[in-house]
């Protein structure tokens, strides 16, 4: 068996390639300072789409924007394995979908606020407190108030009501993320790996490395399990 | 194509080249695509004319297809029974095509943009007013229209501006909207479609004449404030919605009108003191 090095162009031969696969598949392992998401997000990816997808995936963690969370699931989703002619390099594309997917999952459960409340929404602006006889409009410059206690009241409200306004969006979409990705993930697994141990046995370490919340552990490794 | 001599498009989907003939041509069965929007709001979720960023799922009739696309959107995959089309961020139109060893069908969809703001007043929600002042305002509930689509996927922020104001209001004149240091605010997400409104922004607008103090008598007062929105659809770069204004306005018995878009609230003096 043959194939092409996807960096290099070079041939590979298919005991090179199952090196290949065994190579990534240790680079995969964490190492003392990193945990495996770290690794998942910031490691080399044989797959160009599993790369974009984990480098956007490294993005969010650095910039919190939600919406990178949603170009690496339109990544993930462009993975077919079936288009992978050779069988090698199919089980690598396949176990890097799979950790990319997993991570994604494990980033919107890392940064979703169980207590989030969707009824408690943000405003655009804040009406400065009442000084004196005056009450400007709300959003007027702070340094119109001359009160310096009724100031200081409003500057705290303003940055106060710009958080909530930041964390009410990033967690609107990470709600919403949550929701639409969560089945993907599943749809992912249950039509990737069949019954064999083999691919048990890699769906459940990989769920055991990646994922901390308990809930969707369970729910990610029955996807892969025989059914009864 | 499919390998077939001839098509005959049907607009709702099918492709049935019927009339093959001659050798080497096979003869093609008919395939449909369905679609379903993946927001359950507006109703008819078969509609396709969908808003600027909507995901809508596809299903054809035939499970073994290769999925084609021309205009601005996003594929969730090329091949299966089923995948979801998200709409792009302009205005057009969209023409998702299935192809099988033995069929093509396609269907098209209208996406359409914001084409207008409405400002509502929160439901249930009370006046801000003080007993025995000419101030008034109310909470409001920014919407994009038409209600015909859902909005859901873009998200909007309001621009900074000064006023111009004169008489009992003379003394905010030049006041800006928003604190000195921003151009805009943030940015805001939408929330599902409302029948007969529109989509409505995950926002409180504090829409409040505020009160320079003095008097009575009262003198007669406008301020009005520029007012532009802009929306974005998953990210991209900003466009700007109608523009409109928020104005205030006293006459001399104290009675203060707010209005800002298509709402418009009045309190008098001895109204009593509320709040939202």
């Amino acid at each position: 068996m043959v194939s092409v090095h996807p960096a290099t162009g070079r041939w590979l031969s298919g005991a090179a390639i199952l090196g290949l696969a065994m190579a990534a598949a240790c680079a995969g392992q964490a190492t003392a300072n990193k945990t495996y998401l770290d690794k998942v997000i910031h490691g080399k990816h044989m797959s160009e789409i599993t790369a974009r997808a984990a480098a956007q995936l490294a993005e969010f963690e650095e910039k919190k924007e939600p919406l990178l969370l949603q170009d690496a699931a339109d990544q993930l989703e462009k993975v077919d394995l079936a288009k992978e002619a050779d069988a090698m390099k199919r089980l690598v594309l396949r176990r890097e979908t799979l950790e990319t997917w997993l991570a994604l999952v494990a980033l919107i459960d890392k940064n979703l606020d169980p207590n989030f409340n969707a009824q408690d929404v943000p405003s655009v602006s804040v009406i400065p407190p009442r000084s004196g006889n005056v009450a400007y409009p709300p959003g007027a410059d702070p340094k119109l108030i001359a009160d310096p206690q009724a100031r200081m009241q409003y500057e705290a409200a303003l940055k106060k009501n710009k958080e909530h306004a930041e964390q009410y969006r990033v967690q609107t979409w990470m709600k919403r993320f949550d929701e639409s990705f969560s089945p993907k993930v599943e749809r992912f697994v249950r039509m990737s790996y069949t019954t064999v141990p083999g691919d048990q046995r890699e769906v459940n370490e990989t769920v055991k490395k990646l994922i901390k919340n308990p809930r969707r552990a369970s729910t990610l490794t029955r996807a892969a399990a025989p059914k009864q | 194509m499919s390998g077939c001599d001839s098509n005959t498009s049907n607009p709702s989907g099918g492709t049935d080249p019927g009339g093959s003939t001659g050798g080497g041509t096979r003869k093609c069965t008919t395939c449909t695509i369905t679609s379903q929007t993946v927001v359950t709001v507006p109703a008819d979720r078969t509609r396709t004319t969908i808003g600027v960023g909507e995901d809508v799922v596809l299903t054809c009739s035939d499970g073994g297809v290769t999925w084609t696309v021309s205009g601005e959107c996003v594929l969730s995959g090329n091949s299966g029974a089923s995948v979801t089309l998200r709409a792009g961020r302009n205005a057009g139109s969209i023409t998702a095509t299935a192809t099988g060893p033995t069929c093509e069908c396609s269907i098209t969809f209208t996406v359409i943009a914001p084409s207008e703001v409405f400002m509502g007043r929160a439901p249930g929600t009370p006046y801000k007013h003080h007993l025995n002042r000419p101030d008034c305002g109310f909470l409001g509930q920014l919407f994009l229209k038409p209600d015909t689509v859902s909005f859901k996927n873009c998200e909007v922020r309001e621009k900074n501006s000064h006023c111009v104001a004169d008489g009992f209001y003379l003394p905010f004149n030049n006041c800006q909207h928003q604190p000195a240091t921003q151009t805009e605010s943030g940015w805001f997400t939408m929330q599902d479609c409302i029948a007969g409104k529109g989509t409505p922004a995950n926002l409180n607008d504090n829409i409040y004449s505020g009160d320079p103090g003095g008097g009575p008598p009262w003198t007669v007062g406008n301020m009005t404030f520029p007012i532009d929105w802009e929306y974005r659809v998953w990210g991209g770069s900003a466009t700007a919605l109608p523009h409109f204004v928020q104005n205030h306005t006293t006459d001399t018995a104290g009675k203060c009108t707010t209005t800002k878009d298509g709402t418009a609230i009045y309190t008098v003096p001895t109204d009593p003191a509320s709040t939202w």
